[in-house]
């Protein structure tokens, strides 16, 4: 699953919110968005999963333009975790879940639906509230929840699929932070196309092949891990050197790759 | 829903569904006999009989089985069903418990199709009128058209999302509401007395008006939009998740939108035209299958629809009987009861609320 952007741009009113971002997405790789707040993170994940119409540019899923696939089409191939996921009404943890297979016309039933939906609790540790409400769960446990059913949606793909996660971390304590980068990682090492928007740099740089700085809607750098200096981190949030140099992790940690092997 | 067999909770809770549907049948059974045995005029089992043919009974008692009871019961089941599913459908596109074809304004703006009907149908309509295939239609259709455009109004403008999203929703309602009043209240003012005698009937909603004659286009509009409601269970259960996310889920939001609107506006603008507006069917009957079968639309708008079906027909028994030998509104028996149980809904959502 291939996705690429070029000269994608999108203004509201005045404000120019993505500029010119030209941007290829390659099966296997984990690539991480990161930036500060009002970046542009999220609104460029919004375009790359089809919720905003670029002002100019293109969103292309495996070289065709993505207005052109139905949704059903894109469903099938990408899954996405929007930044806050919700739920309304006391649906069962399971059946949220179960909601990944729709798009593949897999039962929530069949051998195969109950396997990946299990599979994806296991993974996120829902075994235990399968039954229980989503909504009475903490907000951590809510968005394991909604990472499950797109593992689910992924996976039911049954082949490499394409990942777009909006902060994912966000209220993860960090044995699921973990859990969630191990995943991730071996999804792309399966084929899976990744992308991830993280603030938390030292884990970015531990989960990504590639990272996406991304400053007032330009792409500030990009490229492995090793980019992350000091004197860029401190440009990029605007905040000084030395707060910057601790921050990162020195020396570079061991990709996760290696650690979870 | 479909996971429901997946573990011992799910299964305990498809056999409540089971349990749900088996109890409301039998309840509905039960006031269906009850609605024809009990009323104004007396009737005994063998004119039940004769109602079918069976035996020979009272002939005035079986010409009120047939043709003023029998109807009536038809009515109210069919109105209590859309309601119900209509009820089911708006709060799913609103995500929102609180979203009901009465306090959103669908009913009011269906009650003024019917007030334009009967002030100024004679005289604007009459060219249609004179076709008698249309004729039956018209009433429906002018019901229709009001609650599509108190639908499109509330759609428009009560889907901003936000976390005070059910409060604009709700004030939205209450716009819509004043404006159909207001509207009506003005048809009022320029009708002759009997019209103006019906519409105030309109107003408090009762089935006294229903005979069979108004009652077969209506059934035959209610159950399409019925048909067409039930059919979009799963992407009701979807749309939960929120739009975008449903949408990442190949579910086409647009549309869905639309066909609910339309298929509501269906369903509730031929209630309206039967009964006139009956409020709170819509709240509490989803609310209280939710809290039994859980949300799963799959099986939440067939109960919907069964126990709709059965608390109005009860309802219209105790609006007919009562105050013998008089009757009392059917609207207004279902307010008295649904508008304390919609303060108490509110009460219990308003910590999501505030």
């Amino acid at each position: 699953m291939k996705l690429e952007t070029s000269a994608l741009t999108l203004a509201r009113g005045p404000r120019t919110i993505l500029s010119g971002l030209s941007l290829r997405f390659q099966p296997g790789t984990v690539t991480v968005l990161a930036g500060p707040n009002g970046a542009g993170k999220s609104t460029l994940i919004d375009c790359l999963a089809g919720d905003l119409a670029p002002t100019s540019g293109q969103v292309q899923l495996n070289g065709q333009p993505l207005e052109s696939l139905p949704l059903q089409a894109r469903a099938r191939q990408r899954a996405v975790l929007p930044q806050r996921a919700m739920i309304a009404f006391d649906f069962p943890v399971a059946e949220v879940v179960a909601m990944g297979l729709h798009p593949h016309g897999i039962g929530a039933r069949s051998a195969e639906g109950r396997a990946l939906v299990s599979r994806a609790m296991a993974d996120m540790d829902l075994a235990e509230f399968a039954d229980r409400p989503a909504t009475r769960l903490s907000g951590g446990e809510q968005q394991r929840v909604h990472i499950a059913r797109c593992l689910t949606q992924a996976r039911a793909a049954g082949g490499p699929a394409l990942l777009l996660l909006d902060e994912p971390t966000g209220g993860l304590d960090y044995r699921h932070q973990f859990a969630l980068a191990q995943l991730l990682r071996a999804a792309a090492a399966e084929g899976a196309t990744i992308l991830v928007s993280l603030h938390d740099l030292p884990l970015a740089s531990r989960l990504a092949d590639r990272l996406l700085l991304l400053g007032d809607g330009r792409l500030v750098a990009e490229g492995p891990p090793a980019i992350l200096t000091p004197a860029l981190v401190a440009r990029l949030y605007g905040i000084d050197e030395a707060a910057a140099a601790e921050l990162l992790p020195s020396p570079p940690s061991l990709p996760l790759r290696l650690a979870a092997e | 829903m479909a996971s429901m067999a997946a573990t011992p909770a799910a299964a305990s809770r498809h056999s409540r569904g089971a349990l749900a549907i088996v109890g409301l049948s039998v309840a509905l059974v039960l006031s269906i006999a009850a609605n024809l045995r009990f009323g104004a005029v007396p009737v005994s089992g063998t004119d039940l009989l004769a109602a079918f043919g069976l035996a020979d009974g009272d002939g005035g008692s079986v010409m009120v089985l047939r043709e003023i009871r029998a109807p009536r019961i038809l009515a109210s089941l069919a109105v209590g069903a859309a309601l119900a599913l209509s009820g089911c459908a708006l709060q799913a596109l609103f995500r929102n418990p609180l979203a009901e074809p009465g306090l959103l304004g669908v009913s009011t703006g269906a009650a003024l199709g019917a007030a334009v009907w009967f002030v100024f149908g004679a005289a604007w309509l009459a060219p249609l009128a004179s076709i008698d295939m249309l004729r039956p239609f018209l009433l429906p259709l002018l019901s229709f058209l009001g609650a599509l455009a108190a639908i499109g109004i509330v759609l428009s403008l009560g889907k901003r999302g936000g976390p005070q999203a059910t409060v604009l929703m709700l004030l939205v309602g209450i716009g819509v509401n004043a404006i159909g009043a207001a509207l009506i209240g003005l048809a009022t003012y320029i009708s002759t007395d009997t019209q103006m005698r019906a519409l105030a009937i309109w107003m408090l909603g009762s089935f006294a008006q229903t005979e069979w004659a108004v009652l077969a286009p209506a059934l035959l509009l209610i159950a399409l939009a019925s048909l067409g409601l039930a059919g979009t269970h799963r992407a009701l259960d979807l749309l939960a998740l929120g739009e975008a996310p449903a949408r990442h889920l190949g579910i086409d939001t647009d549309r869905l939108r639309l066909k609910l609107g339309l298929l509501t506006a269906i369903a509730v603008g031929a209630s309206v035209s039967l009964s006139g507006i009956i409020g709170f069917v819509g709240l509490i009957i989803p609310h209280m299958m939710r809290m039994a079968v859980g949300p799963g639309h799959r099986l939440l708008m067939p109960v919907s629809a069964l126990a709709g079906a059965t608390a109005l027909s009860a309802a219209d028994l105790v609006a007919r009987t009562v105050a013998l030998p008089a009757e009392v509104p059917v609207g207004v028996v279902m307010a008295l009861v649904g508008a304390p149980v919609f303060i108490w809904m509110l009460l219990a959502n308003w910590r999501k609320l505030a």
